[in-house]
């Protein structure tokens, strides 16, 4: 560098700045337009309609809201989708957990059929796998003579709504795992084993702490949907009142007896249990972000 | 303790990762195993702690055949490249977990607490049981690593590239501390590298490695002075080389012969090695060859002159002094003060030198 340049530089640093607009940053009006649209849209297709849950629920007051929840048969739709929630998650849990382990820390073949088979239930109408419940266990399916001879009821009972269930929920403990288990690899655990640790210690003090809140956002996830089903479980449900009526199939009834604030009551719990997934939901992934996924990193 | 490692095979699919390696590992030495990626170094180390499965051979420590026993019963310190600590625990329980979980005798919280700072103070990180391994500096969780290792009081400690992903700074500390500790504590201890340097420096033998088989094992002088194959030749240090016929104990090159001492039989073509080092200068008529200087760079306290050499233009490299006059476009005679011929060897090696030429 010459002397020349030298002597000069310091006096550029008095004259001010232009700040010149970033080349990949729109206008401002073009930023505004943009921003109005998505939370327009978001009003419109989503915010409204929570909102008229919460509007037409408490349509004839507190009063009439508490009500419709003293009804038997409302209570028993709670109850019964506690029940299907309570067993279908832990055993999603164990399959999850399952899978991600085999397809993250081991090498075997028909890996990537695995793969595709987990992210089945996504592709699947979720009609067309109740219908195949239907198909396997009803009164005319395919081990339905056999169950009758053993007197076991799978259709329109709780085992058919668990399974229906289950195979919905299917994908999304192991979605969640798979992806954070294959980043971090295996050398913890070789880590673990090299200093003497057996498989289940080295599973239960190195393994399931590194994907805790993964799981928990898988399982969160897992949960919402397993309570929220509709349509799976419709098909297997044979809408018994009382009886096989999870929520979401008390709501459609009680919205087609007209009984519109009941209705809208039940269905304020659900909206109400997605609102909650997704505080904590978002409560996980700002906090523990980088312990979740490379997908939901922010 | 002492390693026999007998005929241990290893394939990845049809990939041989270890092609039939017989090593013996001195009780209480540091021993290198050395190569380019892929040559089957880790795959080595890794079957040595039992988290490879070897597909046939054996394994001895000291007497006891350890090819058919578990990681765990193996007993081994080992230390990942990545170091592996685990994340969710802080220094103090990383440095416990094998004293709570391994196989060993149990101890009392007290005495594992004891053990850890001791361990703690052989590291020099007095003061960091508090602390998770994302709050410590590379060099640091590597120290913390090598204490986790040596807390399951292990008879030999393996350790896969333990400076490999740390800045060369902190990497020269770690190399001299890390000499200090074994010397210290008297463990076998066995590690792998692709640093030719460090390999060098840090340990009492080095193991060469290349295609999953070895090359050659000996002292860093041994490697360096005499190269038992091309391949080391022209993997550890630089070298050049030229094509040349072997007869009778001389090496031909062009018509010009040069006597061998190592001659590896049978004759036939071959190539010559040469060290940079060892190529002098001299007036054109006098050299055992003859080139032309074709380039000249600066490197360190010397210059190095690229020669091109006969008629089908062969590159020689020389290391010379600075102060030495030439410039490119001299002709010059060669004299080659230490060498090696190999026969059966025809191409240039793909490594170094030579490489950089092609």
């Amino acid at each position: 560098m010459s002397a020349d340049t030298l002597a000069v530089a310091p006096s550029a640093g008095t004259v001010a700045p232009v700040r010149l607009p970033s080349p990949v940053t729109e206008s401002p009006v073009a930023k505004a337009v943009l921003i109005a649209l998505a939370v327009g849209f978001l009003a419109f297709f989503l915010l409204l309609p929570l909102a008229a849950v919460f509007v037409e629920a408490f349509r004839k007051g507190v009063g009439a809201y508490l009500e419709s929840f003293e009804d038997p048969d409302t209570l028993s739709a709670v109850w019964l989708t506690v029940v299907v929630a309570l067993i279908a998650v832990p055993l999603n849990i164990v399959f999850g957990l399952a899978a991600s382990w085999a397809i993250a820390k081991f090498e075997f073949k028909g890996k990537s059929f695995l793969l595709s088979l987990i992210d089945l239930p996504f592709s699947v109408s979720p009609v067309v796998s109740g219908m195949c419940y239907v198909l396997l266990f009803g009164a005319n399916g395919v081990l339905g003579p056999w169950l009758a001879k053993h007197d076991l009821q799978i259709i329109f009972a709780l085992p058919g709504l668990v399974l229906a269930t289950i195979f919905v929920t299917f994908p999304f403990v192991a979605r969640e795992l798979i992806p954070l288990m294959q980043e971090q690899g295996t050398s913890e655990e070789e880590a673990a084993l090299s200093l003497g640790a057996g498989g289940f210690r080295t599973f239960w003090s190195v393994t399931l702490p590194n994907v805790r809140w993964a799981l928990l956002y898988g399982v969160l996830l897992c949960n919402a949907r397993a309570m929220g089903e509709f349509g799976a479980v419709s098909v297997v449900s044979g809408h018994l009142r009382g009886l096989t009526n999870t929520i979401p199939l008390q709501v459609e009834i009680l919205y087609n007896d007209y009984n519109f604030v009941a209705a809208f009551a039940v269905a304020s719990v659900l909206a109400g249990l997605g609102l909650v997934t997704l505080a904590i939901k978002t409560g996980l992934e700002w906090r523990y972000g980088d312990q979740i996924s490379a997908a939901h990193r922010h | 303790m002492e390693l026999k490692i007998r005929n241990l095979r290893k394939e990845y699919g049809n990939f041989p990762a270890l092609n039939g390696v017989n090593l013996d590992i001195r009780s209480g030495e540091l021993i290198a195993l050395l190569g380019p990626s892929g040559s089957g170094k880790t795959t080595l180390l890794r079957a040595i702690a039992g988290l490879e499965m070897p597909d046939g051979g054996q394994i001895f420590f000291g007497e006891r055949d350890a090819s058919r026993q578990s990681v765990q019963q193996r007993h081994v310190g080992f230390v990942f490249q990545h170091y592996a600590l685990f994340k969710h625990m802080k220094v103090l329980d990383n440095i416990a977990f094998g004293m709570r979980y391994g196989q060993g005798r149990r101890k009392s919280e007290a005495q594992i607490r004891q053990k850890v700072l001791e361990l703690l103070d052989l590291v020099q990180l007095n003061g960091l049981e508090g602390r998770y391994p994302s709050q410590l500096s590379g060099g640091q969780r590597q120290r913390v690593a090598l204490a986790r290792a040596l807390a399951i009081e292990p008879q030999v400690l393996l350790l896969d590239e333990p400076f490999g992903a740390l800045d060369a700074q902190v990497r020269k500390g770690l190399r001299r501390w890390l000499r200090q500790i074994h010397d210290e504590t008297g463990h076998t201890t066995v590690f792998v590298t692709h640093d030719q340097e460090e390999a060098m420096e840090l340990s009492d033998r080095v193991a060469v490695l290349h295609k999953g088989g070895l090359q050659q094992v000996g002292t860093p002088d041994e490697i360096y002075d005499n190269p038992a194959t091309p391949f080391v030749y022209a993997f550890i240090g630089d070298s050049t080389s030229l094509p040349v016929d072997l007869r009778n104990g001389e090496a031909v090159f062009e018509g010009r012969a040069l006597r061998i001492s190592r001659v590896d039989s049978p004759d036939g073509p071959g190539r010559l090695h040469i060290r940079p080092q060892d190529v002098t200068l001299t007036a054109p008529s006098d050299g055992v060859v003859h080139g032309k200087i074709i380039g000249l760079r600066r490197s360190g306290g010397y210059r190095r002159a690229d020669i091109s050499v006969g008629v089908k233009h062969d590159r020689v490299e020389a290391l010379l002094p600075p102060e030495q006059e030439v410039s490119v476009g001299d002709e010059v005679g060669l004299d080659f003060r230490r060498y090696a011929a190999f026969a059966e060897d025809r191409e240039p090696p793909k490594l170094g030198l030579a490489r950089k030429a092609a």
